[in-house]
C-alpha cells in the first residue's frame, strides 16, 4: 500500500504533540501530584527521556522497513502467522485505547459543561467527527490540526497569563522534599502516556520526509515536555498539593482566569481548545487502528473499514467502565504496564529482532 | 410445430401494434430542424440558385433575417447575395462598404465572369474592404458566422461563401461594477460583450505572452468561451487541466459563467466556492500576474478564475491599492466578521440554553431580564428571526427599488420594534440578528458570504442538540470538509494548511508592496520572483533598486 497522501514535518510535528498533550493536560497533574506531591512538575521532564528512546526505536524500525507500518513489519520480522497475531494485538490496543480516551472525554464532558446529555451521544458525534476525517484522509486530519494547534497553544497561553495572578511560588517548595523516589513513581504514569508517540510508526507511508522522522519526533518529544511542565508547574503553583484531589486540574486552573470583571468564565475557550484537541487525539488513533486494520488483513484502501471500526469504537467507550472513578484506577495502576508493553518493550524486542535477521 | 408457428405469428403481430402506436403519437407534425452533424455535411453549392433556396429554408421564415441579391461586374454581371440577420450587424457596414464596394466599385473595377478564375478571391482581395474576412465551405460554418453577426456573401459559381466580420449589436457601455464597488482604484468593469472584456485585461498588460484562446460552447446558444493566461506564469499542466474539463462540457446552452463553474469545479458536492468570479478587470489581471488562468464568457460580465483558493475570497481588490496597515486591519476585520456571521447565532443559543453559568453575572441578568416573558426557547427565537431577516434580504434584491423601501421600513419595524414589544423575541436576540447580518456583509465575495448564511442554520441547530460542544464539533466538520477540498489541485486552506510560510504575507496581513517579492507558492512552478527584492524606500539613498526584476 502506497500512501499518496503526505504530511509534511510540521504536521507529524503538531499531530504528536496533540497526541500526547490532548489528554495528559487534563488528567496528568492531579495523577502525578497524587504520588509526587509539590514536584510533579519534574514528571513530565523525566518522561522525556523514554519518549526519546522510544522514537529512536520507532525511528530505527522505520529505516530498515521504509514506507511500511508498524502492523506491516511485524509480519516481516516475525513472520506470518506469529507477525499477524501481533499485528491483530497492536489494532486492538489502538482500538481499546481509544474507547478509554473517548470514555476520558465523555465523562469530562458530562461531568463539567453537558451534566444532562447521555454520553453516547457525546462520544459517538466526536466518533462521527473523527471518522469523518480519517476517511478524508490523514492529509486532511494533519491540516486541520495544523491551523488549530499553533492558535490552540497562543490561547493557552493566554489563559495561564490569566491565571499568573494566582500563582503562589511558595507552593512549588520545598523541591525533592522526600527525595527522588517519589518523583520516579509519579512519573510511570507521564511516561506511558508520553510514549503514545510511538504512533509514529503507523504514519511513516504518509511521511513526505521520512528521513527527518527522529528529529520530527524528538521535537515533538521535548514539546510535549515543556508543554506538559508548564501546565503541571502552573496547577501546583495555584493548587499545592490539593491538585491531587481536583479531578480536573487544568479545568479548575482556566477557572480562575479573569481579567477584570468584564472578562471571566474563560474556561468556555479551554473546552473548546479541548474538544478541537481531543478531536486530534481520537483521530490520529481511529486511523492508526483502522490503517492498521487494513495492512492486517491485506486490503488496499482502508476506507471501508471505518464505519464498523467507528461503531465497535463507540461501544468500547462506553461499555468499559462503570463510571469515572473505574477508569481513574485504571488509569493509574493498569495503564502503565499496559502502555509500557505495546509502547516500549514489544517495539524494542521487534528491533532486536529485525537486527538480528538482518545481522544472520 | 404448430406451437412454433402460432409464435412466429404473434411475433409478427407485435411489431405491427407499435407501428399503429407510432402512427397515433405523431399526429403532430413536427417542422424540420436541423442538427449541426448534418450541416457540416453539406458543403456549399456551386450554384447561386441552390444557396439560397437552402438558406430560404433554413432561415427564410425569420423575419430578421435579410437576403439582398446583387449582381457584381459590367455588363449582366454575375448574380451574387448578401446574407445577414439584421440587429447583429451594423446596416452602415452593409450598404456602404459592402453593397457599394461589390456592386459600383467592381463596376468600376470592370470585373466580369469567369475573370482570373476565382471571382471570390478577387472580391475578397480587392473589393470588400472590411479587415476580418473568412471563407466558409460548409453549412454549418456559414450558418455560424451568420448568426453571430457577419454577413455572407455567396457568387454564383464559387462553392465558397465569404463571411465578413459585421458586428454590430447594441452594447452596455463600460460602467463601475455594481457588485463590487471601491474607494480607490479603477472603476472600469466587464461588459458583456467579450472582446471588450478581453481589451481590458489586454490593455492594462502588455505583454506578448498574454494568451486568449477561444472555445466554443453549447450546441445550441455556440457561446463564446475564451481562457486566459500568461505563459511562462500559468503552470502547463494547470492550463492543460483547465482545457480539459472545459472540453469535457457538452450542454445545450450556456447562458451565465456560473453554469461553467459547476461544470469544472472540482468537488461538486460543497456549499464552498471553488472558483473565483469578478467583475473587475485590475482584479483579474492581477490574479493572472499570480499564475491564475481567467475564464471569460460572452454574454456575462462575470469573469472566472481558477483556482481559487479559500484566502482568495477574503481579499478585495482595494486591498493592494490601500495602505497596507489598513488594509491588514480591514482584512482582519473580514475574518472576525467571518467567523461572526457564522456563529454568533448559535453561541447565542448555546450560551443561554445551555452554558448559563459561562456568562458573566452582569451580563447574564440582562439576558435573563430580557428574555424574560419570551414564549419561546432560544432557538426557536433565532431560527424565526434569522429566517425573517433572510427573507428580507432576499425581498430586498428583487423587488423594484421603489418598492423596495417600502419593504425595509416593514421590516425594520416588524421585526425590530413590534417584534420586541410585543414579547415574541427578546431584543438582544434582535442585535444577534442585526450583528450577524453586518458581520455577513462584510465578506469581500458574495460567494462565501452565502456559503456562511448557509452553514449558520446547520450551526444553529448543533448548538441547540449539544450547546458549545456542538459548536466546536460544527466548525470542525466544516474545517475537515474545507481542508480536504482541492480546486484545480490547489489545497483550499492554503497557505494555512498545509502552511506556505512566504505566502502568509498576502493572507493573514496584507504585507507593503515592497515586501510582495514572490508568487504564490502553490501556484507558480516556473518564475516565482515578482520584482526585485529590497525594493524598501529609503529616503536620501540614491541608490536605483537592486538588479533587473525577475517578472516578464
Amino acid at each position: 500500500m502506497q500512501a499518496k497522501e503526505k504530511i509534511s514535518s510540521l504536521q507529524v510535528i503538531y499531530l504528536l504533540v496533540n497526541v500526547v498533550g490532548a489528554t495528559a493536560m487534563v488528567f496528568l497533574p492531579s495523577l502525578v501530584a497524587a504520588v509526587a506531591s509539590r514536584d510533579a512538575w519534574l514528571t513530565p521532564l523525566l518522561a522525556t527521556i523514554p519518549g526519546i528512546y522510544v522514537i529512536f526505536v520507532v525511528t530505527a524500525l522505520g529505516r530498515i522497513f521504509p514506507g511500511k507500518t508498524l502492523v506491516q513489519y511485524s509480519e516481516i520480522i516475525l513472520g506470518p502467522r506469529l507477525g499477524k497475531i501481533l499485528a491483530f494485538l497492536y489494532v486492538v490496543f489502538f482500538l481499546h485505547v481509544n474507547g478509554i480516551i473517548l470514555r476520558e472525554f465523555g465523562e469530562l464532558l458530562s461531568s463539567t459543561i453537558l451534566p444532562r446529555t447521555p454520553q453516547v451521544a457525546l462520544i459517538s458525534l466526536m466518533v462521527l467527527l473523527c471518522a469523518f476525517a480519517v476517511y478524508e484522509g490523514i492529509e486532511v486530519l494533519a491540516r486541520v490540526m495544523e491551523l488549530s494547534y499553533p492558535l490552540m497553544l497562543t490561547l493557552f497561553a493566554f489563559l495561564l497569563v490569566l491565571v499568573a495572578g494566582h500563582m503562589e511560588p511558595a507552593n512549588l517548595l520545598p523541591v525533592l522534599e522526600h527525595g527522588l523516589g517519589p518523583v520516579l513513581l509519579g512519573s510511570l504514569d507521564p511516561v506511558a502516556w508520553r510514549c503514545e508517540v510511538f504512533l509514529l510508526a503507523m504514519l511513516f507511508p504518509y511521511l513526505a520526509r521520512q528521513d527527518a522522522a527522529r528529529r520530527d519526533g524528538v521535537i515533538a518529544v521535548v514539546a510535549i515536555g515543556i508543554i506538559l511542565t508548564v501546565d503541571t508547574l502552573a496547577s501546583t503553583a495555584v493548587f499545592g498539593p490539593t491538585t491531587a484531589r481536583l479531578t480536573y486540574p487544568t479545568f479548575e486552573l482556566v477557572r480562575m482566569a479573569g481579567l477584570g470583571t468584564f472578562l471571566s468564565r474563560l474556561d468556555a475557550i479551554w473546552m473548546i481548545i479541548w474538544i478541537v484537541s481531543i478531536f486530534g487525539k481520537v483521530g490520529l488513533f481511529h486511523f492508526a487502528t483502522v490503517v492498521g486494520a487494513a495492512n492486517l488483513l491485506g486490503l488496499e484502501d482502508y476506507r471501508p473499514l471505518v464505519a464498523p471500526l467507528s461503531i465497535l469504537l463507540v461501544a468500547l467507550a462506553l461499555g468499559q467502565f462503570g463510571n469515572v472513578v473505574e477508569m481513574a484506577h485504571w488509569i493509574v495502576f493498569t495503564w502503565p504496564p499496559y502502555a509500557y508493553t505495546f509502547e516500549i518493550v514489544l517495539p524494542t524486542l521487534l528491533l532486536a529482532a529485525a537486527r538480528f535477521k538482518k545481522a544472520r | 410445430m404448430v406451437v412454433r408457428r402460432v409464435l412466429r405469428q404473434l411475433a409478427r403481430l407485435l411489431p405491427k401494434k407499435k407501428k399503429s402506436l407510432q402512427a397515433v403519437e405523431s399526429g403532430v407534425q413536427w417542422e424540420k430542424s436541423y442538427e449541426a452533424a448534418e450541416l457540416k455535411q453539406r458543403p456549399v453549392s456551386a450554384r447561386l440558385v441552390e444557396n439560397v433556396s437552402f438558406l430560404n429554408e433554413v432561415l427564410g421564415h425569420n423575419s430578421d433575417f435579410v437576403l439582398r441579391e446583387i449582381r457584381l461586374g459590367v455588363g449582366a454581371g454575375v448574380p451574387a447575395a448578401l446574407a445577414y440577420v439584421d440587429g447583429l450587424v451594423d446596416r452602415a457596414i452593409v450598404s456602404d462598404t459592402l453593397i457599394k464596394g461589390l456592386t459600383l466599385e467592381g463596376r468600376m473595377a470592370g470585373l466580369k465572369a469567369g475573370d482570373a478564375g476565382d471571382l471570390l478571391l478577387l472580391a475578397k482581395n480587392f473589393l470588400v474592404s472590411v479587415a476580418a474576412v473568412k471563407e466558409a465551405a460548409d453549412y454549418f460554418a456559414l450558418l455560424n458566422g451568420l448568426l453571430y453577426g457577419e454577413v455572407a456573401l455567396l457568387i454564383d459559381g464559387e462553392d465558397r461563401a465569404l463571411l465578413v466580420d459585421a458586428k454590430g449589436w447594441a452594447v452596455r457601455n463600460i460602467e463601475e461594477p455594481a457588485s463590487e464597488g471601491l474607494v480607490r482604484g479603477p472603476r472600469e468593469g466587464f461588459t458583456e460583450l467579450m472582446r471588450t472584456n478581453t481589451a481590458l485585461i489586454r490593455r492594462r498588460l502588455r505583454d506578448p505572452n498574454l494568451v486568449v484562446e477561444g472555445l466554443c460552447f453549447g450546441e445550441r446558444t455556440r457561446t463564446q468561451v475564451e481562457i486566459v493566461y500568461i505563459r511562462g506564469l500559468a503552470a502547463p499542466e494547470l492550463v492543460q487541466e483547465v482545457k480539459d474539463r472545459l472540453s469535457r462540457i457538452h450542454i445545450d446552452g450556456i447562458l451565465e459563467s456560473g453554469q461553467i463553474e459547476e461544470l469544472i469545479e472540482d468537488n461538486p458536492y460543497t456549499p464552498f466556492p471553488q472558483v473565483f468570479h469578478t467583475e473587475r478587470p485590475d482584479r483579474v489581471v492581477s490574479m493572472l500576474l499570480e499564475g491564475r488562468v481567467a475564464i471569460i464568457t460572452d454574454g456575462t460580465p462575470i469573469v472566472l478564475v481558477v483556482p481559487a483558493e479559500f484566502a482568495v475570497f477574503m481579499q478585495a481588490g482595494e486591498d493592494y491599492y490601500e495602505r497596507y496597515f489598513l488594509a491588514t486591519a480591514i482584512r482582519w476585520l473580514r475574518y472576525i466578521a467571518l467567523v461572526t456571521s457564522l456563529t454568533l447565532p448559535s453561541l447565542y443559543i448555546a450560551m443561554t440554553t445551555y452554558h448559563q453559568e459561562m456568562i458573566p453575572p452582569r451580563l447574564l441578568t440582562s439576558v435573563a431580564s430580557s428574555r424574560e416573558g419570551i414564549p419561546f426557547p432560544a432557538f426557536v427565537e433565532a431560527l424565526l428571526m434569522e429566517f425573517f431577516f433572510e427573507a428580507l434580504r432576499e425581498a430586498g434584491i428583487r423587488l423594484p427599488r421603489q418598492v423596495g423601501q417600502a419593504v425595509s421600513i416593514v421590516g425594520a419595524l416588524v421585526i425590530g420594534q413590534a417584534a420586541v414589544s410585543a414579547n415574541i423575541v427578546s431584543p438582544l436576540m434582535v442585535i444577534v440578528v442585526a450583528l450577524t447580518g453586518i458581520a455577513s456583509f462584510a465578506a469581500p465575495v458574495f460567494s462565501l458570504a452565502i456559503t456562511m448564511r448557509l452553514l449558520r442554520f446547520p450551526m444553529m441547530v448543533c448548538a441547540a442538540t449539544l450547546g458549545l460542544y456542538g459548536i466546536v464539533a460544527g466548525l470542525l466538520a466544516i474545517l475537515v470538509h474545507a481542508a480536504g477540498l482541492r480546486s484545480f489541485g490547489i489545497p483550499y486552506l492554503a497557505p494555512l494548511a498545509p502552511l506556505h510560510r512566504r505566502d502568509l504575507k498576502d493572507m493573514l496581513v496584507r504585507a507593503p508592496t515592497w515586501a510582495m517579492d514572490h508568487r504564490p507558492t502553490e501556484l507558480v512552478k516556473g518564475d516565482k520572483r515578482r520584482q526585485a527584492p529590497g525594493q524598501v524606500p529609503r529616503p536620501g539613498s540614491r541608490r536605483p533598486p537592486g538588479g533587473g526584476g525577475g517578472g516578464a
